[in-house]
Order: structure tokens, then C-alpha cells, then sequence
């Protein structure tokens, strides 16, 4: 509850924040629950060993949503899987370029999320997709606004002093704090 | 003062070393974490880890570098390290290969994707 309080008036305190390389984003929209196309792309990019940076699902009994990044290097690979695999009932939106911000650990703090997602807003910093995995939350805005975006949360998170929020592999590149 | 083994975890991608700390806890090891070479550097220093399971291709310092680093100080080259590998076949364009880190003074090498299996083993074998 201490902890609880202290984050209401001061920072913060994260783990890290680990940025991605450009990405392209694709939304498939289908008016049913059910989802196995997507499964059938999962095989498909294994397959062609295209790596799927962000995944994430949402249904309800309206429809489905599934949300991927790819690499922009991979995206005319992906676009012939794509045009080959989605049927009339979906609906595809493609946004790009896109990049990932991952800040982690969350701690499954609803109070984070909260201060993620209001402080972005406030800088009409888009949010593309937003989910959490194990330990890291992750959303995905315009990749032009990586460094604004970063800028904007580290007046709400706290970095530990020997970290450096950080781009991923391949392309390593540093944000000087 | 607990008697559990202290093992530091090294790599950028936060998911894994989650996934790993939890595993290595459940085996009743105690866990540090760091997220790329310098920071890895540091808790070393702080913690004196028994054991370091350390990814090769990070950010600010490469695992070589650290693993290296660690090996050629008196202080700290009896710190047991395992070198988390890329496997060739699955990523061809990179200079952190197997065999990259064969030529390391690592003690022990994991391929990624990681055998959970292999490396507790790994881990085990070497903290006897």
C-alpha cells in the first residue's frame, strides 16, 4: 500500500525501456470470433522465417482483431502472405511505419499502465496497439515519435542510473538520457 | 544470510529474463537480472553472482566483451559463465554465432532458442 502511495506522487520506477527497429503494422478485422486464418499465418511465417515482433488478439461476440509488426524489410514478403491468405471477410489496415516501445518490468501495476497511456495522450502521442507479455508492456505509436515518446515517459518513469533506454537488434543505436 | 546460489541473468530481451529468473527460482536458485553489458557489469560487482547465464548480442556490451572482460580479472574470472549462442541456421547475418562464442573463455555455451532443460542441467553441472 506504501508502494502503492509513493507511485501516486513521485515517479515511477521501471526496470528499462527497449525500443524497436521500423516496423510495419497490420490490423485484421473479421467479423467473427473465430481466428483461424491467423493461426494459418502463424504457420506461414514460421515457415518463411519471418519474425513477428508483436502479436496481439482480441476478441468479443462482434469480432475479432489481430494485431502484427513485421520488419519493414519484411513487409513485401508479408504483403504476398497476406493478399494470399486473408478471405472477404476480413478487413486489413496496414499503418507504417511503426516502432514498439517496451517498458519493463510492469509489475502488473494497473498504476503504470495508467500513467503510460494518460501521459502519452496528453502529448497526442498515437496509440497504435498496446499489450503487456510476461514482464514488459508494449505499445506501438508512429516510429518518428519514438524519442518523443520516450521523452514524455521518463517524466513519469524512473530509469534506474545505469540505464540507457536502448533500440533493439538490428539496428543499435542509443538515446543519450 | 540465505544459502541459495546467486545467478545473474544478462539479455535485452526483458521476456526472457523474466522466463528464466522464474525457472531458476523454482529450482531454488536466487536470481539477479541486468539488460545489457553494462549493467550486467554492475551487478556483478554489487552482487558477486555464483554464476552468470549471459546473452552475446546486446546493447552497450556485448556479452563477449563482458565475458571476456570477466575472465581476464583475477577478481572475477571464477565466476562461472554461460554464454547464451545464436544458432547459424537461424540467424545467418550475425557475428554472434556458436562457434563465435566457442572462441570465448566462457565455461559453458547454450544455443538460442534455449533448451530449459539443457541449461538447468548446464547450471546445475557447473555450481556442483
Amino acid at each position: 500500500m506504501q508502494n502503492a502511495c509513493s507511485e501516486n506522487i513521485g515517479k515511477i520506477r521501471v526496470g528499462g525501456i527497449k525500443l524497436s527497429s521500423e516496423l510495419v503494422q497490420y490490423n485484421l478485422y473479421r467479423n467473427t470470433p473465430t481466428n483461424i486464418t491467423l493461426s494459418s499465418f502463424l504457420r506461414c511465417f514460421a515457415e518463411n522465417r519471418i519474425n513477428l515482433t508483436f502479436l496481439s488478439l482480441k476478441n468479443s461476440k462482434t469480432g475479432s482483431v489481430s494485431s502484427f509488426c513485421v520488419a519493414v524489410n519484411d513487409f513485401t514478403r508479408v504483403e504476398g502472405l497476406v493478399k494470399s491468405h486473408i478471405s472477404t471477410e476480413h478487413r486489413c489496415k496496414i499503418i507504417t511505419p511503426v516502432g514498439t516501445i517496451t517498458v519493463f518490468p510492469h509489475h502488473h501495476s494497473f498504476i503504470l499502465l495508467g500513467r503510460v497511456i494518460s501521459i502519452l495522450e496528453k502529448a497526442r502521442i498515437p496509440i497504435h496497439a498496446l499489450c503487456t507479455s510476461l514482464s514488459s508492456l508494449a505499445i506501438n505509436t508512429d516510429y518518428q515519435l519514438l524519442e518523443p515518446a520516450v521523452e514524455e515517459l521518463l517524466k513519469v518513469l524512473d530509469l534506474p542510473s545505469n540505464h540507457a533506454p536502448f533500440f533493439s537488434e538490428p539496428d543499435l543505436k542509443m538515446i543519450n538520457q | 544470510m540465505s544459502d541459495k546460489k546467486l545467478i545473474l541473468v544478462v539479455d535485452d530481451d526483458p521476456d526472457l529474463v523474466e522466463s528464466l529468473a522464474i525457472k531458476l527460482e523454482s529450482e531454488n536458485f536466487r536470481v539477479a537480472k541486468a539488460y545489457d553489458g553494462v549493467e550486467g557489469m554492475d551487478e556483478i560487482k554489487k552482487e558477486r553472482p555464483a554464476l552468470v547465464i549471459l546473452d552475446v548480442m546486446m546493447p552497450r556490451k556485448d556479452g563477449y566483451t563482458l565475458c571476456n572482460e570477466l575472465k581476464n580479472s583475477e577478481e572475477y574470472k571464477g565466476i562461472i559463465i554461460v554464454l547464451l549462442t545464436a544458432v547459424t541456421d537461424a540467424i545467418n547475418s550475425t557475428n554472434y554465432t556458436h562457434m563465435g562464442g566457442k572462441t570465448t573463455l566462457a565455461d559453458d555455451f547454450v544455443p538460442k532458442p534455449i533448451d530449459l532443460d539443457k541449461l538447468m542441467e548446464i547450471v546445475k553441472d557447473n555450481l556442483q
